[in-house]
């Protein structure tokens, strides 16, 4: 069997498959994390799972021409064995589908962006070497991560001077949040921008921990919250609900509450920690 | 109205006493650690403004500890309610569709209106558990909320509500995972605002409660009796299933499901040997305040020296069912739990072999269907000789479908029929539970663990359940009651290791979720084959039993007069449906509840005899499970639902429209 020919055909057959077959390779990727840093790579994906729609902020939830396999842990097979993908990259998470997607094409497994015990951003930066090794373009992963570094390194600078630690939590309701922690894309950015973490609990393996309010209580620090997904204006940090426990919190935390929008995928690795950079340092600034 | 203390409660008090010491003890423990139980006293009145701890103490402690007494007095009377009103002891505060009715409130509300829970979350599930409960009411309404028939409409309004719940959890993991905290009932408090929004509704129903006692008394008489001394049983009905949602609404609301308390603390009180309502209900509340409270302190305690987050609704089940096991292998058998009579739910159908083999050709022609007619990404299309590679894909899941729907079933009617519990179900029994438990625990802690060795360990899980169910049940001879309530212990294990695991937020949440859905993705061709081959033996092997299956549900005395060995014949039962569940869980996870629609809906289109309702539930499940599984794949092409979500869905529409018909 020929695959050039029938690539031909079904690149003219249906629309904005020419990029792709343009650069060689058709990958599919069953993962966010992946496809993001692909796509930040400048090698979109021909299928991927399509973003989901939090905020503004994002990008539309597919690169042009790609096709969405559908959200969640369960990518329609059918649909994914039509498109003849040349690869399949999928993280340890997706290891139970593996062999029925080794019956479609060769299936590469992506080490998770981040394991307990090791520097995050290091972790971060070899998935993305092992994204471009698995799609045999080495030099858009150095060049991702040079860029990265890069613009880190700009951020940092504009940093006020003297900042307390920062607790990044995400409030599901008045008694619990999400707080972030090590082993994560949030706590790597911190680092890298030269910043405290005030949460140095646990964390689980993807960089965060449930907590019910009284675990923060204690903490001293400077709150940042990231707002809910699908809320269109955020609310103004003057109306941020506080009750109870919350109407302490601010005096022992010197200054504001700084507010985040929900702008990037929180399990991401080096592209969505910068989005993560570029939304907190201006709002550190500006509430400063 | 005077509760003076009532009598006979002489080993509930003893309990009481217990655990009151403990909560005591416990308390004092927390209060010591953090500066004096002076300073800890003074806090609950007076904390000073600079005072950290005794800021904490005052505004997350001190509530914390009020809300659990509170929330577990009103989850225990409303279950001695339940359980008195729908004389059934698996009766319980959430057998009404409430929680699961507040549940997908909330979700929609965080998807479709978020500004909607700035205005205050407890009201919108206030309202969501309000509608659930009106719809179960609106089903059972027609036959007066007669016990049998609200039971089931509120099984089926659970059903339906928690395959909402899951779609829109599937969709949407990450923006809703903050919503799967409240799933597994949390008591962290912020401030006095919960205890004070407790308070006044809880008391208001202790008071309406107190007003009921005597009209509820009456009911252990039976219908006819109690419509002889002049009882209105439909309003009674009304006003007490009432009440009991009020109480649990106000729960759920303000800190979630919390699911044990309310089943288990009116039980214990019972088999503790109180018999008087008034006493039952007064140590049921005390019982269920101070096991809660335990708990909470516990689930506290934990959480400080571990880090790990706990939440008190699942641990309240981790801890709850060992006691209801050990309670169960302690006591003696009590003759007499009343048997839900359900002949009312009868229409006998003429032509059973014409209806039989149509519900075959229907099974048929939705295979047909399922591995011939699909969506592509260009649209629908039929299989054609070039397409014939999508057979690779669609063949395990319809076979795998048609198997699982098949083997659910008839543990379903093997079920019913040997425990006369038209809530039994293989789901029910818990071996589904155990199986799915094991594959739960292995997914989140050996990442790398591939298929063959999850299907090493489900089988052990199953496995490990029959065999604690057989050895828990051997010395009362497998009374039926006591093998349900066993189930339920195991069923509440299960759900509170999915709780905990899910209520991490954890994105690997999500695939354990679809799979627990009763999803066909992960099967090949083999596994189908096995599946469906599996089927049809164990379906001739139940065609084996169906004289014992025609005699047991009329009672072991009976039985045993014409000759039929009660024991042993309950034993090979189990071990078949135990067989027929670890089957059909592996192919289509543990929470299909095909396993509970399909006897049903046999017996809905009127096959009663033992031998019929097995083959119609074994036709109606398979039929079920495949047109489910089709439709799940295609009806939001490239998006899934699983097959067992689409059946519950499915089933649970045709099961209330059967339910209203009546």
């Amino acid at each position: 069997m020929a695959p050039l020919p029938r690539r031909a055909l079904l690149a003219a057959l249906l629309p904005g498959r020419g990029a792709q077959a343009a650069t060689g390779l058709w990958i599919a990727v069953l993962d966010l994390t992946i496809a993001e840093t692909l796509i930040a790579m400048g090698r979109p994906p021909a299928a991927m799972l399509p973003r989901p729609q939090f905020s503004a902020g994002l990008d539309s939830s597919l690169p042009d021409g790609a096709t969405a396999l559908a959200s969640g842990a369960q990518p329609n097979l059918e649909l994914l064995a039509s498109l003849r993908p040349d690869i399949i990259l999928i993280t340890p998470l997706m290891n139970r589908a593996r062999p029925r997607l080794a019956r479609i094409a060769p299936v590469t497994v992506i080490p998770a962006p981040y394991r307990p015990g090791l520097d995050s951003w290091g972790q971060m930066v070899a998935f993305t070497r092992s994204v471009g090794t698995a799609i045999g373009d080495t030099g858009a992963a150095e060049r991702l991560v040079a860029d990265t570094d890069r613009h880190f390194a700009v951020l940092r600078g504009s940093v006020p001077a003297g900042m307390p630690p920062l607790l990044v939590i995400r409030q599901w309701d008045d008694r619990h949040a999400r707080v972030y922690g090590r082993n994560g894309l949030v706590q790597a950015a911190l680092d890298r921008l030269g910043l405290r973490n005030a949460w140095t609990g646990p964390t689980n393996a993807f960089g965060f921990a449930q907590v019910g309010i009284e675990s923060i209580f204690g903490l001293e620090g400077r709150l940042v919250v990231i707002d809910p997904p699908f809320i269109e204006k955020p609310v103004a940090a003057s109306e941020y609900r506080m009750s109870g426990l919350w109407r302490y919190m601010p005096r022992r935390w010197s200054e504001e509450v700084v507010r985040i929008p929900y702008v990037f995928h929180h399990f991401g690795a080096l592209n969505d920690s910068r989005r993560f950079a570029d939304a907190l340092v201006p709002r550190l600034e500006v509430a400063r | 109205m005077s509760v003076v203390l009532p009598s006979g409660g002489g080993q509930g008090a003893r309990l009481c006493l217990i655990l009151g010491l403990l909560v005591a003890l416990a308390a004092s423990v927390t209060l010591h650690a953090a500066g004096g139980v002076a300073h800890g006293l003074r806090a609950l009145w007076a904390p000073a403004a600079e005072d950290v701890p005794a800021l904490f103490l005052h505004y997350a402690w001190w509530p914390r500890l009020a809300v659990s007494l509170l929330a577990g007095a009103g989850l225990a009377l409303a279950g001695t309610l339940m359980q008195q009103l729908l004389r059934n002891p698996l009766a319980s505060p959430m057998t009404l569709g409430v929680a699961p009715g507040a549940n997908v409130a909330l979700m929609a509300a965080t998807l479709y209106a978020p500004a909607a829970l700035e205005a205050g979350r407890e009201w919108i599930a206030f309202a969501g558990g309000g509608l659930a409960m009106l719809l179960v009411f609106a089903i059972a309404w027609r036959r007066q909320l007669s016990p049998v028939v609200t039971v089931l409409a509120g099984l089926v309004v659970n059903l339906q509500l928690g395959a909402v719940a899951v779609i829109l959890l599937l969709s949407n993991y990450e923006a809703l995972s903050g919503q799967l905290i409240w799933g597994a009932g949390s008591l962290a408090q912020n401030g006095w605002g919960g205890a004070l929004y407790l308070l006044p509704r809880l008391a208001i129903g202790a008071i309406l409660m107190a007003m009921l006692l005597r009209p509820l008394a009456i009911l252990e008489i039976g219908d006819a009796g109690a419509r002889s001394l002049g009882i209105p049983l439909g309003p009674l009905r009304f006003a007490g299933l009432g009440l009991a949602v009020l109480l649990t609404g106000s729960i759920v609301s303000s800190v979630g499901v919390i699911g044990f308390i309310g089943l288990v603390a009116p039980n214990i009180v019972r088999m503790a040997g109180v018999r008087a309502l008034p006493a039952r209900a007064f140590w049921a509340a005390l019982l269920g305040a101070l096991l809660l409270a335990l708990t909470d302190l516990g689930v506290q305690y934990a959480t400080g020296c571990f880090g790990i987050f706990l939440t008190t609704g699942a641990m309240t089940s981790l801890l709850g069912a060992p006691i209801l096991l050990w309670l169960l292998a302690g006591l003696r058998p009590r003759p007499g739990l009343p048997r839900a009579a359900d002949a009312a739910i009868a229409h006998r159908h003429g032509a059973t072999r014409a209806l039989l083999g149509g519900l075959g050709a229907a099974l048929l022609a939705m295979m047909a269907i399922g591995l011939a007619l699909g969506q592509s990404g260009e649209g629908w299309a039929w299989l054609t000789p070039g397409s014939a590679g999508l057979l690779e894909w669609r063949l395990p899941r319809v076979l795998a479908a048609a198997g699982g729907g098949t083997m659910l079933a008839l543990a379903g009617v093997l079920i019913q029929r040997l425990t006369g519990n038209p809530m039994a179900s293989p789901e029910v029994l818990g071996i589904s539970g155990g199986c799915g438990m094991a594959l739960l625990l292995a997914v989140f802690l050996l990442p790398a663990a591939s298929g063959g060795m999850l299907v090493g360990i489900g089988i052990a899980g199953a496995a490990a359940t029959l065999a604690a169910l057989l050895l828990l049940n051997r010395r009362t001879g497998f009374a039926p009651e006591r093998v349900l309530l066993t189930g339920v212990a195991v069923n509440a294990l299960f759900g509170a290791v999915q709780a905990t695991l899910l209520a991490r937020g954890d994105p690997r949440g999500q695939e354990a979720l679809a799979w627990l859905a009763g999803s066909t993705y992960y099967l090949d061709a083999a596994s189908g084959v096995t599946a469906l081959g599996l089927a049809i033996a164990l379906t001739i092997a139940a065609g084996l039993f169906v004289r014992w299956l025609e005699v047991l549900p009329l009672g072991a005395t009976v039985a045993r007069g014409i000759g039929i060995p009660v024991l042993a014949a309950r034993l090979a039962l189990l071990l078949l449906v135990s067989l027929l569940t670890a089957c059909a869980t592996l192919v289509v996870g543990p929470l299909s509840f095909v396993g509970l629609l399909g006897p049903h809906l046999a017996r809905l289109l009127g096959l009663h005899r033992a031998g019929q309702q097995l083959a119609g539930a074994a036709l109606a499940g398979a039929l079920l499970m495949v047109t489910s599984d089709w439709i799940g794949r295609q009806i939001l092409f490239p998006w899934e639902i699983p097959a067992g979500i689409v059946a519950s869905l499915l089933g649970g529409a045709y099961f209330i429209w059967g339910l209203r018909r009546l």
